[in-house]
């Protein structure tokens, strides 16, 4: 599980993250969700440390039983142990000198694996999110975006994380490729019970992903629901104008939804 | 026929290629008067190829067969050396970054496009009229970065607009903004566009995004057309085998429903195309 209790963030003189907190219990998915400049993408990196950010209470607790828990300031220290990022631009996120192989491996690289161990770790991985085994010896140039951004997820699994990050992982991608790698995320999650913590700004894809949904604005936050009551009875009139306009653009049905997942009600 | 007196735009077998590549090959389309029309494609279909080749546009790609009758006139392709934008077609980029100098004010950047369109660089009533109703407030001194984007993104739409263009071209509208902004953005364009009988040429990778918008659209895959007609009826029944994908996809209800498990390969071969 991931519990977070009153997390402030605030860089030089201005509040940008103003008392978050949310728990998420162990292989469920939290959605963030908010307009561009809410403060998502600063949540995720006050998480992972890169920002100076102020926790009274930080605890993750990785199936180990391992439990951790800081208090205080939290800066400059490495991400939570166990968990891993999954970025926007998959092109971006690997490196362009090195093959997909080579990049999904380094991930394990501190384990000190031989040779041969190695290789099988990483077709395994590489079977889990669906991509052909001789991608492996492809530079990020020569592949598609979605390949991309499959072998990032793949980069990601291989160190069995317990916790994964995302970071908008589809706006990068065209409408049909989106659906086919949610459909792979939702695979191993299903596979390996992973926690997940996913920005994103397109309701649709939250709709048919979440279990909590946190909506943040301004920093603050604006409603933390189960993602079920979330779509049918959303907190304030901030929430509602989101679902509105999610389904302006088609991205959510149009009937209001009174009860079950929207991706459900709506098949 | 009563039909012609209606159509806005028809464009017959245009073929474009970059190099010795063919990019676009015999794409077809009709656009009526004061309809919302949507191309939908995967990244590398051609959408902003067939877009910059509209606009009159020759390089990268240079048309190289086909002929463009808009607003009674007629152009042929191959003979457009001096490439020359047609008269009263406007496009607004994907995105408020692509449009603005930023180091520009905004009344300045709004001088030069009304100079450039208009040949008078005065503020008009008109024009006055137009930013109130899109919902934007007078520039001041003011640059770009100090508006939020949709107002950006609004105020590129009422650049657009000073020509008062019977066909207005926007590429991707909703994927740079968030999607409040985006909704936001459109239903102004939307209202306007009604107003004022404007065509709308609306281009996206989200067939849902067509679905909600457009009385008609057109589905591209690796340079072709592969299928144009009403909305609605492709939506029920589409009839080529990338459509049947694209409908498949529209919405998230694929997460949920085990029969689409099939469609990594599908997605492999049109990846491979792009």
């Amino acid at each position: 599980m991931l519990s977070v209790d009153h997390l402030s963030l605030s860089i030089a003189g201005n509040l940008i993250l103003d008392d978050v907190s949310f728990s998420l219990p162990g292989g469920q998915t939290l959605c963030v969700a908010g307009e561009s400049g809410s403060g998502k993408s600063s949540l995720l990196k006050a998480l992972n440390g890169l920002m100076p950010a102020r926790f009274e209470q930080l605890v993750f607790n990785p199936k180990t039983g391992f439990a951790v828990t800081h208090a205080g300031h939290w800066q400059g220290r490495p991400g939570l142990k166990g968990s891993r990022w999954v970025m926007q631009d998959p092109i971006a996120a690997l490196n362009p000198k090195l093959t997909l192989g080579a990049s999904i491996a380094e991930s394990i690289f501190s384990k000190n694996l031989s040779e041969a161990n190695l290789e099988n770790a990483v077709s395994t991985v590489l079977s889990d999110v669906d991509l052909p085994s001789e991608m492996t010896t492809r530079k990020p140039s020569e592949v598609s975006l979605g390949q991309a951004q499959r072998a990032c997820l793949a980069r990601a699994l291989i160190a069995s994380p317990d916790l994964v990050f995302f970071d908008e992982p589809l706006s990068a991608l065209d409408a049909i490729v989106q659906k086919q790698i949610a459909k792979t995320m939702k695979q191993i999650q299903e596979r390996y019970g992973i926690t997940f913590v996913i920005v994103t700004h397109d309701l649709g894809f939250a709709a048919a992903f979440a279990d909590q949904m946190l909506v943040l604005r301004d920093g603050k936050v604006e409603a933390y629901q189960v993602a079920n009551s979330f779509f049918a009875e959303p907190a304030s009139r901030y929430c509602r104008d989101l679902i509105e306009a999610a389904r302006d653009l088609g991205s959510l049905p149009q009937a209001p939804l009174s009860s079950g997942r929207p991706a459900e009600v709506y098949s | 026929m009563p039909n012609d007196r209606n159509l806005l735009l028809k464009l017959e077998n245009l073929s474009a290629r970059i190099g010795r590549q063919v990019v676009l090959s015999n794409v077809s389309l009709s656009i009526k008067t004061g309809e919302c029309v949507a191309v939908v494609g995967g990244s590398g279909a051609g959408k902003s190829t067939l877009l910059r080749c509209l606009m009159g546009l020759t390089r990268p790609a240079s048309p190289f067969e086909g002929r463009l009758v808009f607003n009674g006139k007629e152009t042929h392709f191959p003979l457009l050396q001096n490439a020359r934008k047609p008269e009263r077609i406007a496009y607004v980029p994907q995105n408020p970054d692509q449009g603005f100098d930023p180091l520009k004010r905004l009344a300045w950047q709004w001088r030069q496009a009304s100079r450039i369109i208009t040949g008078a660089s005065d503020f008009t009533d008109r024009q006055k009229q137009l930013l109130e109703q899109l919902g934007l407030k007078p520039f001041g001194r003011s640059f770009p970065h100090e508006w939020s984007r949709g107002m950006q993104q609004r105020l590129l739409v009422a650049m657009a607009l000073i020509g008062e263009p019977r066909l207005l071209i926007l590429d991707e509208p909703t994927s740079a903004l968030d999607p409040l902004i985006a909704a936001q953005v459109l239903r102004a364009v939307k209202a306007y566009a009604e107003l004022h009988d404007i065509a709308v040429l609306i281009v996206t990778h989200d067939l849902s995004l067509a679905a909600r918008n457009a009385h008609s659209t057109a589905i591209m895959n690796s340079g072709r057309v592969v299928e144009f007609g009403e909305t609605a009826t492709l939506l029920s029944s589409p009839q080529s085998d990338y459509g049947r994908l694209l409908v498949k996809h529209r919405d998230w209800t694929v997460l949920s429903n085990p029969q689409s498990s099939g469609s990594i390969t599908a997605e492999q071969s049109f990846d491979a195309v792009s």
